[in-house]
């Protein structure tokens, strides 16, 4: 199966409720990714795919960030949203964002991935412009990996956009 | 693993998940002792993906600046006020002294810094659980500074 086949039964599954096969167009809709959302489907609401080496369900991608391509296609997604990052990943979306995507991330300066990208550091950087950097955003329940224990510290949010091609 | 005092690319160390009690602040050194430090890309482990020590400290000499966070206020209480350099360290977790303790998050400058392995200290692709009938004990001990090297000791004497 080639990389569109896998990709168009999941979101009109995840986008429209379809069952497999039933994929009409869906293309032209907003591919929006939780990324490392935890387990199970995401958290952020409908029309977010979770993509976790933990998730599970109809909205639930469960792979290696280091696959993201061979699930989203190349300029295949508009929006990622990745909540204290368990890892690098930068590089390995960046293809399979659109041109003018964007990326935000949330998270401690404790964790060293999110750290790595809030002072300018991180890998894959340089395909993207920083739209903004927010010291303190509220904690919207944030939990740890595994699900059970809550985020706590000061968290910060940096959002980027994908350089045009 | 060794007792060993390690200088490089502490800025590779995650303390994002990892558990501490018993920070002692004294003679402007501070000792944190941690359960569960992340490295990558580190001396200890060069790989991406991280490894979790199950018992080390961070070790700062000469303390310039030392925030605390406030979960309470949602605000950096800052403890020592003096020189703030450009290069911060950021250290944090779960404190298991106190989790509304204003020492959730320390936001640090100081003139040296290190992580210090233990004789004791292993290193495992998986964090490590404190209440696993093999490790109990140790943990405890740790807590108690049983295995804290005397150079460490000597810091805060």
């Amino acid at each position: 199966m080639n990389t569109l086949d896998s990709f168009a039964p999941r979101y009109a599954q995840i986008m429209f409720g379809l069952a497999v096969g039933e994929v009409v167009g869906i293309f032209s809709a907003t591919v929006k990714v939780d990324l490392m959302g935890g387990t199970g489907g995401s958290k952020l609401g409908s029309g977010w795919i979770n993509y976790d080496l933990e998730a599970s369900g109809l909205s639930g991608i469960s792979d290696d960030v280091a696959n993201f391509s061979k699930h989203f296609p190349q300029g295949s997604v508009s929006e990622i949203v990745a909540n204290n990052p368990q890892t690098t990943f930068l590089s390995e979306v960046t293809p399979s964002l659109e041109s003018g995507g964007t990326i935000t991330v949330r998270g401690n300066m404790t964790n060293k991935y999110f750290k790595g990208i809030y002072n300018g550091k991180a890998e894959g950087l340089e395909n993207y412009n920083v739209i903004s950097r927010t010291e303190n955003v509220p904690n919207k329940g944030y939990m740890k990996t595994g699900g059970n224990d809550p985020v706590t510290g000061k968290i910060n949010e940096i959002i980027l956009m994908k350089k045009t091609n | 693993m060794i007792a060993k005092k390690i200088t490089e690319r502490i800025d590779e160390i995650d303390s994002f998940e990892s558990k501490f009690k018993g920070v002692v602040l004294k003679n402007n050194n501070l000792i944190i002792p941690y359960f569960n430090l992340g490295v990558s890309q580190h001396p200890l482990n060069e790989m991406n993906d991280l490894k979790y020590l199950n018992f080390s400290y961070i070790v700062c000499l000469n303390v310039s600046y030392l925030a605390g966070w406030s979960e309470e206020e949602r605000i950096d209480v800052v403890i020592i006020d003096g020189i703030k350099k450009e290069q911060v360290y950021y250290f944090g977790g779960e404190n298991l002294d106190d989790k509304n303790s204003i020492f959730n998050d320390f936001k640090i400058c100081c003139k040296e810094i290190y992580l210090q392995t233990l004789d004791t200290t292993e290193l495992s692709d998986k964090k490590w659980k404190m209440d696993d009938e093999f490790i109990k004990e140790k943990v405890s001990d740790f807590w108690n500074g049983k295995f804290m090297p005397t150079a460490v000791k000597e810091l805060i004497g």
